[in-house]
């Protein structure tokens, strides 16, 4: 195929006129939900050796527009991290309560209670490095 | 975001304390606050309260709370202006430009896009910036200016239709994406090994394995 039939094929996705809210009434260990760059993957238990942190509204890092995944109400959970990160490892969130993430552009999301690592899609740079998709 | 920001300002308790007592738009009138400027309401807030320049740290944060809501309400305005006139295409350019998304894309190439090469496009990082970047240069010119070769297609069910492309003198490949929310055409770099949009995916995820569930 050429690329431009191609482009045109991905043109063609179906996409919302306005942003879907998908609710997650339970999350499998090993289950994962994309909100644009950002996953959030569920977790059986939380990993050894892992650092406390404070609990932080804003799940990925940046002052840019599709940065703002936030944590939309006050809930009771607490996070924690690594200790030395890949460019992918986002915070650890044990939550008490179910949670909702708001975006500016895509789709709400919520999941149930549980414990879940923020993920974040990578890319590759021209000059080799590996970094997060930033947008 | 407009609607809550309306209500945010119809709750301001610095608008209350000051309204009356200055040229201000009545309660209910809320949406001429764009011709107040932030001059006008910082006089009037501080001639309410005369004994100290600010009264007190909780008004002054009140106050900058407030002015913080103005700016914001002002470059929606502002965007529609802009957007009404012809002078931006999508109202995200600025948006985007006004939240420093756009720092490594100068504004000359927003305003002059002429200037913009499959160089500058290539040597841009933020995904954001690129597809902004791709779509003032052409999506079909750039494809075919860096002689673009498809390697594959798939359809995935949450995912979308994609494809996976190679560029002459472009070290990695692309996984092109739609974002099922917006639309949007993502051009996403991943390594030169890959040969498959799944592969690609699956590298773009940090290679773990997860089941997907959703995608939003």
């Amino acid at each position: 195929m050429e690329a431009q039939q191609a482009l045109e094929m991905v043109k063609k996705s179906p996409t919302q006129s306005k942003p879907p809210m998908q609710v997650h009434t339970e999350m499998k260990p090993g289950q994962i939900h994309w909100q644009g760059d950002v996953g959030i993957l569920a977790l059986k238990k939380l990993p050894k050796g892992l650092l406390p942190m404070a609990p932080i509204a804003k799940l990925a890092p940046g002052s840019s527009r599709g940065s703002r995944h936030i944590v939309h109400e006050r809930v009771v959970y607490r996070m924690y991290r690594k200790e030395i990160r890949e460019v992918t490892d986002g915070p650890f969130v044990v939550s008490e309560t179910e949670f909702r993430v708001d975006h500016p552009d895509h789709g709400t999301v919520v999941v149930p209670p549980g414990v879940y690592q923020i993920r974040y899609q990578r890319q590759a740079l021209p000059d080799g490095r590996v970094e997060r998709v930033r947008d | 975001v407009e609607k809550e920001l309306i209500e945010a300002l119809q709750s301001s308790a610095v608008l209350k304390q000051i309204r009356g007592k200055s040229d201000l738009p009545p309660e209910g009138n809320i949406l001429k606050l764009n011709t107040v400027t932030l001059e006008k309401m910082l006089d009037a807030f501080q001639a309410s309260s005369p004994d100290t320049r600010w009264g007190s740290m909780e008004q002054a944060l009140l106050f900058l709370n407030d002015a913080r809501l103005i700016v914001r309400y002002a470059v929606i305005l502002s965007q529609r202006w802009l957007e009404a006139e012809g002078i931006i295409r999508e109202s995200d350019y600025l948006w985007n430009y006004s939240h420093h998304v756009m720092r490594d894309a100068p504004i000359e190439y927003l305003r002059n896009p002429k200037k913009i090469t499959p160089k500058v496009i290539q040597s841009t990082n933020n995904a954001e910036t690129k597809r902004i970047l791709i779509d003032l240069y052409g999506v079909e010119k750039y494809l075919h200016d860096v002689k673009a070769e498809c390697l594959d297609v798939d359809s995935h069910p949450m995912n979308g239709n994609r494809c996976l492309l190679k560029a002459d003198g472009v070290e990695s490949c692309w996984l092109i994406c739609a974002c099922p929310s917006s639309g949007r055409v993502y051009f996403l770099a991943v390594p030169p090994n890959i040969k498959t949009c799944k592969e690609a995916d699956a590298w773009l995820s940090g290679g773990i394995k997860a089941v997907q569930v959703g995608r939003t």
